[in-house]
């Protein structure tokens, strides 16, 4: 019983991990570097374990769930299910990974203990979105990113990252009250906000089924901000002046994930596949997604600032896993939720690299790459297996989620889905093979040849991003591995 | 805790007897008036809400004397909290002021500005904006700063920039205190008031200290705005006597409660509600509005909330205001709810909405930092306001059917914005004070050279745009649901737009602050427990957002028109007066398979526990020696 009783605590363990390490570095003085770097890693560790430990758990079949009455009739609800701990997983790896390469890139830089303290709360926040356990908890924890996470945009407080921070809050914080009035609005119409397999709404009686179409647009709207939905993308190719790190996290660990998992969310434990589709916002979202894939991917055929181009990247790939929890049916979802810890894994590597590139030998622009295949090998290497993961070469994980998104959209009747697969692929692959051909074949290579690689940390990470990148792939039906899990996690959501 | 311990003396009595050691011993009794009022009362408070949760509403006789002829004190969970609030606020701001004024050492020698970088508006403490004070410090010095910029003009020396010392001289700490303790007894005594002579005896009492904290800063700008402060604040009070008058005349009574039978039960006869009565209300609401600051009677209030010294700014903008609210609060719709139609709660929340939005336009064209606060508190009180169109579905108060949501948010919103606001201004003092100056611009980097503040301030920012982790969040979150419960969506829009104009001006502070600051000189140390104490208040913001159970529940005891209306104006056995047993869960999860739209309304009995119910059902607690009747808002069995 005792054990029992402990193991509902995990949850609260999994955000206090990153919590408390972030309070107490926002107190710390500049100097004491080391008690920083000891707490940083000592949290990001301690939170894979305690991860690791309900992992375990619920493959088991258990259900972690805590609560804390905030006020009459709503509760802050931590719950660890196959679905948040997908999430979790992913963010508690990314973090400390990212962690490692943050201390390296920001080695000697200014305001490193304001920096890591909202690093740490922003991780805090996301882990919180993961196991929120019912739509209260969530807002709760995404308005939270919303604002932990613009001290890291404009960190660098030039008047081009103070611009970008401007256009991060405009969007995301209309966003956030989009959201909240969406879910108000819900709570007043079904009285409960409480995540469900399945859906919680799909036993009202369908003279609210207008209010609900209406909530619906409502919430996506909210959620689009952050999942980047075209029209709503404009703050994330702003927000790439950014330091390096920042952008790994708004890009791979936080926050585009944080809107992409709640539009899963709204979807599957709110909605139901079902009725969303019945309503018809289902199809309208995935016609979203579809739009959002092609826009991206063309807008970053043209970028030449590499992390911009990137961020287009993004914007399309994001898309991926909205478009395939969008479409009806259990593979098509197979495919969208892998696609998270899919894009993850491959975007934290790109942008690791465009980050070596700029404080190594500040190359910024594609038209400044050629021949820094030569320079600096690993970190070329590294973007190599990223870059080829998007497009979807096998055995990388890119392949994977376009397999099954796929075979989705055909076992959904969705044809255009694969024209949509198609047509971003050949577009992926108009953007990111001239880089490589630059970085490793280009002619009239400039006169530095030696090699000159970028700091100990920051390498390690970029290799163990790409390695992890391509382990998911090379593994996928391997027992431990995202698209393993992620079945898990559909067999539990498609039979409740 | 005994429930026949006179807390509710103490709260009022502490801060009284600490006024007379300030205003008689001077500095000297600064210890002393820490020991009597900071620390009394905030352990009264405390108390008496642990009284209050506990054993249902508190009411004292002081003396023995009840009414008619004698002052009676009443604590209901409203009174409770804004108590607490009360106490928590003032216990912050005397902490902040015993460093901001020096604490009764030797006034320092004045310096004269000495380099060109301090951008003097007016608004800031005389002293602050004059760069860097020199003299005896008392507070003990911040780590070294390091040596100060290159080609900086350092006539004052290095070496006074190096230690921390008051922004303000300690002559104007020898007025603040006894006009403090002063204030601070008044408006605890106005919170417990039972009757309308007291409340406008207290009222009065506590804007005319007000009026002369303003005036502490010492500038000509201080002296306009406090004039100008002085003489609205005189009209209102006017307004209120007037009506105290009409009141009396009409009803020989004084009491909140006489008053509110005597009311009932002219309707309840079958009459109509006398026009003296509605006369009354009016010129006493009109007067009201004007101190609370209501569009469109605002203009005094940013004047004069930003030039006073930046602990009295605080108090002015966190406590005082909130006064005339809630005597608004307990006239309109616990003593005479029966002479307010529901025209007029959606004519006076049309106000609040006009505050909110046109507050927040004012606040986002604001050059000076304490005047975008000084707006943003024109546009908080707003949403205070918006507690009354919301708390019927559109009839009278008087039925007692009142939205739960409505009630919490509303009052919540305006504990949150106490503790958030007095935060925010109480860290502009601090960060005006280091960086010699109250204009925005002045404000680059400031989250890194004055880290503690800005997070205060910050967090504070936090429950102006209705952000989580704050109470802010939380009044939001109440007041949504209950414009959604009731379907009426333009103040759902209201309520969220204006969360989107106040992030608006919030972030005008954040651009400067996160921004470059290699061209500034190095700030001026600031005492450590000015940065201390609005950090805390600041984490007492944060606190309300995630313990928000308690406090919800206090409010609800002794909540509901004084004299509920029986007959055709309410249900027998309606919400307030319904002893559900064990008190249902309001906002019950609902099976999907019942929806049911709200539930405040519905008049079904789905009410938080520790409710009128349980506790009216409690015998009002006397202490003292006269022998009571039931309160008026005990139902009968």
């Amino acid at each position: 019983m005792v054990a029992l009783r402990s193991a509902a605590y995990l949850p609260l363990l999994v955000v206090l991990s990153s919590l408390v390490p972030g309070v107490i570095i926002a107190f710390l003085r500049e100097e004491q570097v080391r008690t920083r770097t000891a707490l940083n890693i000592a949290g990001a560790v301690l939170k894979i374990l305690l991860v690791a430990l309900m992992l375990w758990g619920v493959a088991e079949g258990r259900r972690y769930a805590w609560r804390l009455a905030i006020m009459p009739g709503f509760e802050l609800t931590l719950v660890g299910d196959a679905l948040a701990l997908l999430f979790v997983t992913l963010s508690a790896i990314l973090w400390l990974v990212t962690t490692l390469y943050a201390i390296g890139y920001l080695e000697a830089s200014p305001n490193r203990s304001r920096f890591f303290a909202f690093f740490s709360l922003c991780v805090t926040a996301t882990v919180g979105i993961a196991l929120a356990g019912d739509l209260f908890t969530f807002v709760l924890f995404y308005e939270a990113l919303t604002w932990t996470t613009y001290p890291l945009i404009v960190h660098r407080g030039t008047p081009a990252t103070i611009a970008a921070g401007r256009t991060y809050l405009q969007y995301t914080v209309t966003g956030g009250t989009l959201l909240l009035v969406g879910t108000v609005w819900l709570w007043a119409v079904a009285g409960t906000l409480t995540f469900r397999d399945g859906g919680f709404l799909a036993g009202l009686p369908a003279e609210t089924h207008g209010e609900l179409t209406a909530i619906f647009a409502v919430l996506v709207l909210g959620l689009g901000v952050k999942a980047a939905l075209v029209p709503l993308h404009g703050w994330l190719p702003a927000a790439m002046v950014a330091p390096a790190p920042v952008s790994a996290l708004l890009h791979a660990v936080a926050v585009v994930k944080a809107g992409a998992f709640g539009i899963v969310r709204v979807l599957y434990s709110v909605y139901g596949i079902e009725l969303a589709t019945a309503l018809g916002g289902a199809q309208a979202l995935a016609i979203a997604a579809g739009i959002t894939i092609l826009y991206g991917s063309f807008r970053a055929l043209t970028q030449d600032d590499l992390k911009r181009r990137l961020a287009y990247s993004t914007v399309s790939q994001i898309s991926y896993i909205t478009l395939g929890v969008a479409t009806l049916g259990p593979v098509a979802s197979l495919g969208g939720l892998v696609h998270l810890v899919h894009q993850g894994l491959m975007k934290i590597t790109l942008f690791f690299c465009a980050g070596n590139l700029a404080e190594t030998i500040e190359v910024r622009r594609v038209s400044e790459m050629d021949g820094v295949g030569r320079r600096m090998p690993w970190t070329m290497a590294a973007f190599a297996i990223g870059a080829l993961g998007m497009i979807g070469l096998p055995p990388l994980p890119g392949f994977v989620t376009k397999w099954y998104l796929g075979l989705g959209g055909l076992a959904a009747g969705d044809v255009w889905v694969v024209a949509v697969l198609v047509l971003s692929t050949v577009l992926n692959a108009a953007y990111f093979l001239p880089i490589l051909r630059r970085a490793w074949f280009a002619d009239g290579i400039p006169a530095v040849p030696h090699a000159s690689e970028a700091g100990p940390l920051l390498i390690s990470s970029t290799v163990t991003a790409a390695a992890l990148s391509l382990a998911a792939g090379l593994f996928a039906n391997m027992v431990i591995s995202p698209l393993t899990w992620t079945r898990l996690v559909i067999e539990r959501l498609y039979a409740p | 805790m005994s429930p026949d311990s006179p807390w509710i003396v103490w709260a009022v009595v502490a801060p009284l007897i600490a006024a007379l050691l300030a205003a008689g011993f001077g500095p000297r009794a600064t210890p002393l008036v820490f020991l009597t009022g900071v620390l009394g009362v905030p352990v009264s408070a405390a108390a008496l809400a642990v009284q209050v949760e506990r054993f249902g509403p508190q009411r004292h006789a002081i003396g023995g004397w009840g009414e008619p002829l004698g002052i009676e004190l009443y604590a209901d969970g409203l009174a409770a909290l804004m108590l607490l609030v009360s106490a928590v606020v003032g216990a912050a701001v005397s902490v902040y002021a015993s460093g901001f004024f020096g604490a009764g050492q030797a006034p320092p020698v004045p310096v004269m500005a000495t380099d060109g970088s301090s951008v003097g508006y007016g608004h800031a403490p005389p002293v602050a904006v004059a760069g860097y004070p020199g003299g005896a410090a008392p507070a003990p010095p911040r780590a070294p700063h390091g040596v100060l910029a290159p080609g900086m003009p350092d006539a004052s020396g290095a070496g006074q920039a190096l230690t921390a010392s008051p922004p303000a001289d300690a002559r104007a700490g020898r007025f603040f205190w006894p006009l403090w303790m002063l204030l601070w007894a008044a408006l605890n005594a106005l919170f417990l008031s039972r009757d309308v002579f007291n409340l406008y005896v207290t009222l009065e009492l506590m804007s005319l200290s007000a009026v002369a904290l303003v005036t502490l800063g010492g500038t000509d700008a201080a002296t306009v705005a406090g004039m100008r402060y002085l003489l609205m604040s005189l009209l209102g009070s006017l307004l209120f006597l007037l009506g105290v008058a009409l009141l009396y005349a009409a009803y020989g009574t004084l009491s909140l409660d006489g008053l509110a039978s005597a009311a009932a039960g002219a309707l309840d006869g079958g009459g109509s509600i006398p026009p003296a009565t509605v006369l009354a209300l009016a010129v006493m609401t009109v007067g009201l509005c004007i101190k609370a600051a209501l569009f469109p009677f605002h203009a005094w209030l940013p004047p004069a909330h930003a030039s006073a010294p930046a602990p009295a700014s605080a108090l002015l903008s966190g406590l005082v205001v909130k006064a005339a609210f809630y005597i608004l609060v307990r006239l309109w719709l616990q003593v005479l709810p029966v002479a307010v139609p529901g025209a007029a709660l959606r004519l006076i929340g049309v106000l609040g909405a006009g505050a909110v939005l046109w507050g927040s336009v004012l606040a986002l064209v604001q050059h000076n930092l304490k005047l975008l606060i000084a707006y943003s508190t024109v546009a908080q009180l707003g949403y205070l306001f918006l507690l009354f169109p919301l708390l019927t579905d559109g009839g009278s108060p008087a039925a007692g059917a009142w939205n739960d949501a409505a009630w919490s948010g509303g009052i919540y919103q305006a504990l949150a914005h106490a503790c958030a606001k007095a935060a925010m201004f109480l860290a502009a003092g601090s960060m005006i004070h280091a960086s010699g100056s109250d204009a925005l611009v002045a404000l680059d980097g400031i989250s890194h050279r004055l880290p503690l503040s800005f997070t205060a301030f910050g967090l504070g920012g936090l429950t102006m745009a209705g952000l989580p982790p704050s109470g802010g969040f939380i009044g939001k979150w109440l007041l949504l649901t209950a414009a959604f419960e009731t379907g009426r969506w333009v103040w759902a829009g209201v309520i969220a737009g204006g969360g989107l104009l106040s992030a608006a001006y919030v972030y005008r502070v954040l651009r400067h602050a996160f921004g470059r600051s290699e061209a500034l000189p190095p700030p001026a140390p600031v005492p450590r427990r000015m940065e201390l104490a609005a950090l805390g208040l600041a984490l007492v913001a944060v606190a309300l957002g995630v313990a928000a159970t308690r406090p919800i529940e206090l409010l609800e005891v002794g909540a509901g028109p004084l004299a509920p209306m029986t007959g055709a104006m309410s249900e027998p056995g309606g919400a307030y007066a319904d002893p559900a047993p064990g008190g249902s869960q309001s906002h019950e999860p609902i099976s999907p398979d019942s929806p049911a739209r709200g539930s405040g309304l519905s008049g079904a009995p789905a009410r938080p526990p520790a409710l009128p119910g349980a506790a009216a059902r409690c015998a009002p607690i006397l202490t003292g020696t006269l022998a009571q009747a039931p309160l008026p808002s005990t139902p009968g069995p």
